[in-house]
């Protein structure tokens, strides 16, 4: 790449903070944004979540509410963020046609509420559900245009709406290498010239009955009396869930000169890989997880000495940990990288997750300290690195590696660097 | 590709030059009231050959995701056809990039827990492993391609897309980046979908998308046509194997067509009905020439979205014409034949697209008798049309306003 692509602006949103500042500093300060739930008896007993914001503070017209869900609204605040932290408001010679758009984007459940009334009016003799009854008149107590609300891409749209965003687009899914994509997606745009400027990031899943049993399927949830999650501990026992979102706004080095916006770092590599043993949902293999690795390195014209930060994926499974544990003894056993993972005090964001790193990544170059990674002692005795823990640790940072992964096999790795 | 014409391309591309409707009846247990009658499923028949391809895919023949056999089945015929079965290359650069579409949301699954109209949380925590094993809850939008990826040993980049019905153009697109950016050596890409479930039937109705009629149900799908009231629903997959040229030659694969460019755009409008004057089509066709480097006089075919939704045809005609003026191009709509394939249909017309290119033969658009006033161009109504296609553009436009576009032409040319 000659041309760098670089972030000049970000928007976020999570348990610890709405503004990057804010999540920075309680970053640094170690909060942790988990905080118990009390949604049925789901042996998860915490989350680490956040206030949505109200259909008024974004100006959202009534109409609109009701195919809008905590994913829409996290989604809008943090690309509204984004865009207003760019100044792309500020530079009319942007067309809306040459900005992009790219999400990743989650699993999008059904709210109970909205089709139990279909379902009580289509009750079989025994009590289930009758597809006849359904199909005749039950299904008219839906409201006509929930079917909107489930497609994953709308929230993306409302905001496209909102911004007057018309350029090149995507919705990746579902889970953590979903935001990888979508940032890689919007750097290829903004390198390749298609667009001026993309806005990029992703959303984490809403905290629902469903996806909570989802995740208790896959069994990667905490189920412990200790609720914390524990990236890379001895005493892991899963993780948990949290709210948040992150959108980037990315462009060329040229472009930011041009239009006298201050780059805040540049994403110079990203690495895409797949591998799963047994089950689905064990997560990526160390295989997988070191070729995402190995092929951002390459990508961005690095070699592991260069790296001086990896932002893990830990997400405090006995498996992910495992895998990834492997990956970086592996990738990294002649050259010491320092250490963290930002899911003790954010949870499992899923598509938000490796947005919300990209922005720590941005702020650890540029303030030359390391967030310290909650809850990761006792570590791990197969951890063969340096994890900083207890305290943020001081450290000239030229480049970061972030890793998010799927617990369907999908690893993905993107390159932070400081902008040359 | 799997769609209600059939399992092999050469058996699609016959009868859809042949114009035949895969539209039928449901048949389905419990639809007889079902305000949709018609659909384009794949028959019971076909779905037992999917179905004994892939025994050991989990749970009963009644609740397999149909998404996810669908796409094992297309990827293997694919990976079969491309001959990459034993090919050698280095499995890390094969990739999968697959568009997903809303899922099943099971319907059971809340009546299980409810009792007079009431929603038991508590049961339902403690006994969430008993959801029906089709469910959107254990079936994340980017299993299938987990699934096939697992089988058929694709290590390389594995990304899953959701962008409504311009999911699987968008698949490719985004896996012709790939490729053509040096991210992967090879890429299946494409997508399956199915709603022909309580759920997904009665999804358009809603909408008021959904076509209603219920008699002679093989005319009822008539994109362009004056008379037009509404989608069909198909079910199937579409999937290719996309390949970077060099390694193609130095294996000596057949090679069907080149892929020359690709765009999305977005209609920042309304998510409920497209932009009127089709204005963010235009911007997809119009980028993906650009992309291509290709004028409007290279495209000989155009493989339309042309959903046999009024509002649809309309702007899709009104951005066809803002992009051509005056220039004669052929028109053409798969889904007068196969059915809307929803987040996968951009596969199988995809496919028909490259044929149309490899064959020098373009498919009709079936029951178009009655033009329409709104929609003046050249559909190839009724009849097939053989005649030189040095390049052509398939179209997939997305409920919510997103809007892709893909060139395909000539190796060569």
């Amino acid at each position: 790449m000659n041309e760098q692509a670089v972030i000049t602006g970000i928007g976020v949103v999570c348990a610890v903070g709405r503004t990057p500042d804010d999540v920075w500093d309680a970053l640094l300060s170690g909060k942790c944004g988990a905080r118990r739930i009390d949604i049925g008896e789901f042996p998860c007993r915490s989350a680490a979540t956040t206030a949505c914001p109200t259909p008024q503070e974004l100006n959202i017209h009534q109409r609109d509410v009701r195919i809008m869900n905590t994913h829409s609204y996290l989604l809008m605040e943090s690309a509204v963020k984004a865009y207003k932290a760019a100044h792309i408001e500020n530079s009319p010679e942007i067309t809306p046609d040459e900005i992009g758009f790219f999400a990743g984007l989650p699993m999008v459940d059904y709210e109970i509420a909205d089709l139990i009334g279909a379902v009580a009016k289509s009750s079989a003799a025994d009590g289930g559900f009758d597809p006849n009854v359904f199909y005749k008149s039950g299904y008219r107590e839906i409201y006509p245009l929930w079917p909107l609300s489930m497609l994953n891409n709308i929230a993306l749209c409302q905001s496209s709406v909102k911004l007057k965003i018309r350029g090149e687009n995507a919705v990746f899914s579902a889970h953590g290498d979903s935001g990888v994509s979508a940032i890689a997606e919007g750097v290829r745009a903004a390198l390749s010239g298609r667009a001026k400027i993309a806005l990029a990031g992703g959303v984490s899943e809403k905290i629902t009955p469903s996806s909570l049993a989802r995740a208790s399927i896959a069994g990667v949830l905490n189920t412990c009396k200790d609720e914390s999650c524990r990236p890379f501990s001895s005493q892991r026992c899963g993780t948990i869930p949290g709210d948040g979102a992150g959108f980037l706004a990315i462009e060329t080095l040229s472009s930011a000169t041009s239009r006298g916006v201050s780059p805040l770092a540049a994403i110079t590599g990203w690495g895409r890989a797949f591998g799963i043993e047994g089950e689905l949902f064990s997560g990526p293999t160390s295989a997988a997880i070191k070729n995402a690795m190995t092929a951002a390195l390459s990508m961005a014209s690095l070699n592991p000495a260069d790296i001086d930060l990896l932002i893990a994926h830990g997400d405090g499974t006995a498996a992910g940990d495992k895998n990834e544990i492997e990956a970086v003894n592996c990738l990294f056993q002649s050259c010491p990288v320092s250490v963290i993972s930002t899911k003790g005090a954010l949870g499992s964001l899923y598509a938000a997750a490796a947005p919300l790193d990209t922005a720590v990544a941005a702020y650890v170059i540029k303030t030359g300290l390391i967030p310290p990674s909650l809850y990761s002692t006792p570590i791990d005795e197969a951890v063969r690195f340096d994890i900083v823990t207890q305290a943020p640790l001081q450290k000239h940072v030229v480049r970061v590696m972030i890793n998010s992964h799927s617990y369907e096999g999908q690893a993905a790795s993107l390159i932070v660097e400081r902008v040359k | 590709m799997v769609t209600a014409l059939g399992l092999e391309v050469s058996d699609n591309w016959g009868k859809a030059l042949a114009g035949v409707s895969g539209v039928s009846r449901i048949s389905l247990p419990g639809t007889a009231t079902s305000p949709v009658q018609a659909v384009a499923a794949v028959n019971e028949t076909d779905w037992g050959r999917i179905a004994g391809e892939f025994p050991e895919e989990p749970a009963s023949p009644v609740e397999q995701e149909r998404r996810t056999m669908f796409t094992l089945w297309a990827v293997k015929k694919a990976i079969i056809d491309a001959r990459l079965f034993n090919s050698g290359g280095c499995r890390e650069r094969f990739g999968t990039v697959l568009a997903a579409g809303l899922g099943i949301n099971r319907l059971e699954d809340i009546a299980r827990w409810s009792h007079a109209g009431e929603f038991d949380l508590s049961a339902f925590s403690r006994e969430y492993h008993q959801v029906c094993s089709d469910s959107i809850i254990r079936n994340n939008s980017h299993r299938a391609a987990a699934v096939a990826a697992k089988r058929f040993s694709l290590f390389g980049p594995n990304a899953t897309i959701t962008t409504a019905c311009a999911s699987a153009t968008q698949a490719i697109g985004t896996a012709f980046r790939m490729i053509r950016d040096g991210e992967a050596d090879v890429i299946a890409a494409g997508g399956a979908d199915s709603m022909i479930n309580p759920i997904g039937l009665v999804f358009f109705v809603l909408l008021q998308a959904a076509c209603p009629g219920s008699e002679n149900v093989m005319q009822l799908c008539r994109p362009f046509d004056r008379k037009r009231s509404g989608l069909i629903m198909g079910e199937g997959a579409g999937i290719v194997i996309l390949e970077e040229y060099e390694h193609a030659v130095k294996r000596g694969a057949r090679i069907y067509a080149e892929a020359a460019g690709y765009a999305s755009t977005m209609d920042a409008y309304q998510v409920t009905a497209p932009i009127p004057d089709g204005s963010g089509a235009e911007g997809a066709m119009r980028t993906a020439l650009k992309d291509a480097a290709l004028g409007t006089d290279a495209i000989d075919y155009i493989n339309a979205h042309g959903t046999s939704t009024k509002l649809n045809d309309e702007a899709e005609t009104a951005a066809i014409t803002k992009v051509f003026k005056e220039r004669a191009v052929a028109i053409s709509s798969s889904k007068s034949m196969i059915g809307h394939l929803l987040a996968a249909s951009g596969g199988p017309e995809f496919i028909f697209t490259v044929l149309s290119v490899a064959n020098d033969e373009i498919h009709p658009t079936i029951n178009l008798t009655n033009p329409d006033p709104k929609c003046p161009l050249d559909y190839v109504p009724l009849v097939k049309r053989s005649k030189t296609v040095r390049a052509a553009i398939s179209n997939s436009f997305g409920f919510g306003g997103q809007n892709a576009s893909i060139i395909v032409k000539k190796l060569g040319a």
